[in-house]
């Protein structure tokens, strides 16, 4: 046989055997599937989207060259533009586009059952995310590694280069918000996981110190120092919680989202080497260790799906999240499927490191494939618990309330059987005193790794919960940090336009004006999702969610605009099918958000809900007084306009694309394509 | 052991550019090549250095 006739017939058995695999999981009846099946369905739709369509994509349509000099080459400065070996830099990638969001978002999807979350991270992935962060990162490397705001400009015009900075920061907002919530929700009342946690604090100066005076610039063994430290603040959690200093770390969700912004405040005015760089390396090499002990886990044990396939919430009346399948199924899992925020990191560092064009194909598009892989991971995770514990865990207490028993049987009426003591025991087990309303996805994501480490270490169920927070919530305390600096020279720049001084970021004055603002922002929104019975992850992550697709939207609009200057309008339906499918997904939910006559849906209608037992003169449950009645209506008003003006950026910058695309397709207008020039590889022929 | 200690050194390096930290060895042997007869800087310097250019630029290197 040819080699054409092997790879033919190797690709036949590989896509039959993901049809079996997707079979199985669609239409397996009984109690339990194996999550084997859930793994075949993935690699094989990974291997297969990666073989044909990315190839199809990075020759036919980009036409990768590798005799076409990249970025490193021509500038190679050994600092940022350095040739950097293909797999480091897949591994460079990944580190920075992993974080937090795959890990919950499937969490939450859980609610509806396995399949529709998976059967979305996989098809969405393939045709969109994957794509996205493909084409992002080519496009930035035929641009010297120009940012996507810069491409923006460049490519379609400055009103959507400002709008898009704009967007970012508002996304930037609601991101650090949204995973503040989550780590607080997972440390109330724990003291054991918030003494490991503020641990951090103290173990990064020390790390920063050393780095710093004691062995200037080593920073391997800086973290190395930090990660022992670690695990002992681990191990002393556990021996905290145990003694009579527990009360001093148990603390109510107020205290901690009040604690999370001034740490948030101070960190991003502090300087960088004290606090901010150490924690980003101790988060990084305790995510990528992991990511990596979870896949292990679950290769190992393969433990059985206990969710059904479809539960009955795809009508929209689940607890997690509210609203049916379409739309929000769509924004709920972001990270993992497609995430805007992608667009970013490759139009970041990466682009300038690519040692060869045709490696974009394996680090952009294999990249996100790696991340898409860590969502089916959480899906698996979440879907392996018992299902009455999943919703014990994952239920708002406006859902069912705030007592072991009653949360028992609210949850076994929706027809998943549960005990009292099954909750308590968990619980107990896990060394906590209550896992009710562990909302935002990390405490579920931590049981069930917990379960599965203990499975193969024999034991220690409550260490590897704690390592599992432990975890989560220091690359999210990271997240914050950076998050709120780099939104701090977001603001500075957007002002800038307006006041010019404001852009100064070595005025110390104006820095820590900028963080301020940066932090009440994210801070309002943290206090209000705390202490508004309906906010919370329940409101916040759809707005996260709806954010975040927006600007995977407007990522594919600019490239678009590329593609049809490049002349390659014919193909541009690569990039045209999941910008449709997110502006129809987003502006759907976004809409919905805001317009729905459903008050568990609408703010506005949930605003006018209030507002009627407000004028009647009526304080209704969970709000206990006027005050917090008032509250809840400016909230909904709040929320609804940082909506609207999500749509409107993303309107917008569309509408200043479909402008470009016009005059080029129809009035035959000549505009450039804002390349940097042609420069031949060294030692390779013009074409290649 | 050599070999050892080369592939040592190779490791370092990759998890240095993996996790975006500062190289100080790399600089040294560009600033060689590039600089021919100027004084690098020392390493806190260029430790200082890099965590400036990455953490204080604005430039968004991470993900949610």
């Amino acid at each position: 046989m040819g080699k054409k006739a092997v790879s033919i017939a190797v690709w036949t058995v590989i896509s039959i055997l993901g049809a079996i695999a997707f079979a199985t999981l669609a239409w397996h009846r009984g109690e339990t599937v194996s999550a084997a099946w859930m793994i075949v369905a993935a690699v094989v739709t990974y291997a297969v989207a990666y073989r044909f369509y990315s190839k199809f994509i990075g020759y036919r349509v980009f036409g990768l060259n590798d005799g076409r000099a990249t970025p490193a080459q021509v500038i190679n400065d050994g600092k940022d533009f350095v040739p950097t070996n293909r797999w480091v830099l897949f591994g460079h990638h990944f580190a920075a586009i992993a974080g937090a969001g795959p890990l919950v978002g499937p969490v939450l999807a859980a609610q509806m059952g396995y399949l529709p979350g998976t059967l979305w991270i996989l098809i969405g992935v393939a045709l969109a995310g994957a794509v996205q962060d493909f084409v992002v990162l080519m496009g930035s490397m035929r641009r010297n590694g120009k940012s996507l705001g810069q491409m923006a400009k460049d490519e379609i015009g400055p009103v959507a280069g400002v709008l898009g900075a704009l967007g970012i920061f508002f996304i930037m907002i609601i991101l650090i918000a949204v995973l503040a919530m989550v780590v607080v929700n997972a440390l109330k009342g724990s003291p054991w996981g918030t003494f490991t946690i503020a641990m951090t604090i103290p173990i990064a100066i020390i790390m920063g110190l050393y780095m710093r005076f004691v062995r200037p610039g080593k920073v391997l063994e800086g973290s190395l120092i930090g990660l022992v430290l670690l695990i002992l603040a681990l191990i002393g959690g556990q021996a905290v919680a145990n003694s009579s200093l527990a009360p001093y770390f148990t603390f109510s969700g107020q205290t901690l989202a009040i604690l999370m912004m001034i740490y948030g405040f101070i960190a991003s005015v502090l300087p960088v080497w004290l606090l901010l760089a150490p924690r980003d390396y101790l988060s990084s090499f305790l995510k990528i260790g992991t990511i990596f002990l979870l896949a292990l886990g679950i290769l190992l044990v393969l433990p059985n799906l206990k969710m059904p396939s479809v539960s009955r919430f795809v009508d929209g009346t689940g607890p997690v999240f509210a609203g049916p399948l379409f739309p929000f199924l769509f924004i709920t899992i972001a990270c993992g499927a497609v995430s805007g925020f992608h667009s970013l990191v490759s139009s970041g560092t990466t682009p300038k490191m690519l040692e060869k064009e045709s490696h974009a194909r394996f680090i952009g598009f294999g990249g996100m494939l790696m991340e898409s892989g860590v969502g089916i991971m959480a899906m698996i995770a979440a879907c392996a618990l018992d299902p009455g514990v999943y919703f014990a865990m994952n239920s708002p207490a406006a859902a069912i309330g705030t007592d072991v028993a009653n949360a028992a049987h609210v949850i076994s009426s929706w027809g998943f059987q549960v005990t009292p003591d099954q909750i308590t025991n968990l619980a107990k087990e896990v060394g906590e005193k209550n896992l009710l309303s562990r909302t935002g996805g990390a405490p579920t994501l931590a049981v069930g790794m917990a379960s599965l480490f203990s499975h193969f270490f024999g034991g220690f169920m409550a260490f590897w919960y704690h390592f599992a927070i432990l975890f989560e919530a220091v690359f999210i305390l990271t997240t914050i940090d950076a998050g709120t600096r780099i939104g701090r020279f977001m603001l500075q720049d957007l002002i800038g336009n307006v006041y010019k001084p404001f852009a100064n970021t070595r005025n110390y004055g104006f820095n820590v004006i900028a963080s301020a603002i940066t932090v009440a922002g994210w801070g309002y929104f943290l206090y209000q999702g705390v202490t508004d019975p309906y906010g919370g992850i329940n409101s916040l992550w759809a707005l996260f969610g709806i954010a975040n697709q927006m600007l995977a939207g407007i990522a594919f609009a600019v490239v678009t605009t590329i593609l049809i200057k490049m002349g390659k309008a014919r193909y541009s339906w690569v990039t045209i099918v999941p910008m449709v499918w997110l502006l129809v997904t987003t502006l759907g939910a976004g809409l919905m958000k805001v317009f729905s006559g459903d008050p568990k849906i609408g703010f506005y209608a949930h605003a006018a809900l209030i507002q009627k037992s407000i004028d009647a003169g009526k304080v209704v449950a969970p709000m206990k007084d006027m005050g917090q009645m008032h509250e809840v209506v400016f909230n909904d008003h709040l929320d609804a306009i940082v909506t609207l003006v999500f749509v409107a950026v993303v309107v917008l910058v569309v509408l200043a694309a479909l402008r470009i695309w016009y005059k080029v397709l129809f009035k035959k207008e000549r505009i450039a394509l804002q390349e940097s020039e042609f420069v031949p590889a060294q030692g390779a022929s013009a074409h290649a | 052991m050599n070999q050892l200690i080369a592939a040592w050194k190779r490791l370092n390096t990759h998890v240095k550019t993996i996790f975006g930290m500062p190289n100080y060895e790399r600089y040294l042997e560009h600033h060689r090549q590039a600089h021919p007869g100027e004084t690098p800087m020392s390493e806190r310097e260029y430790y200082m250095y890099c965590l400036k250019e990455r953490y204080e630029s604005g430039k968004v290197t991470r993900c949610c």
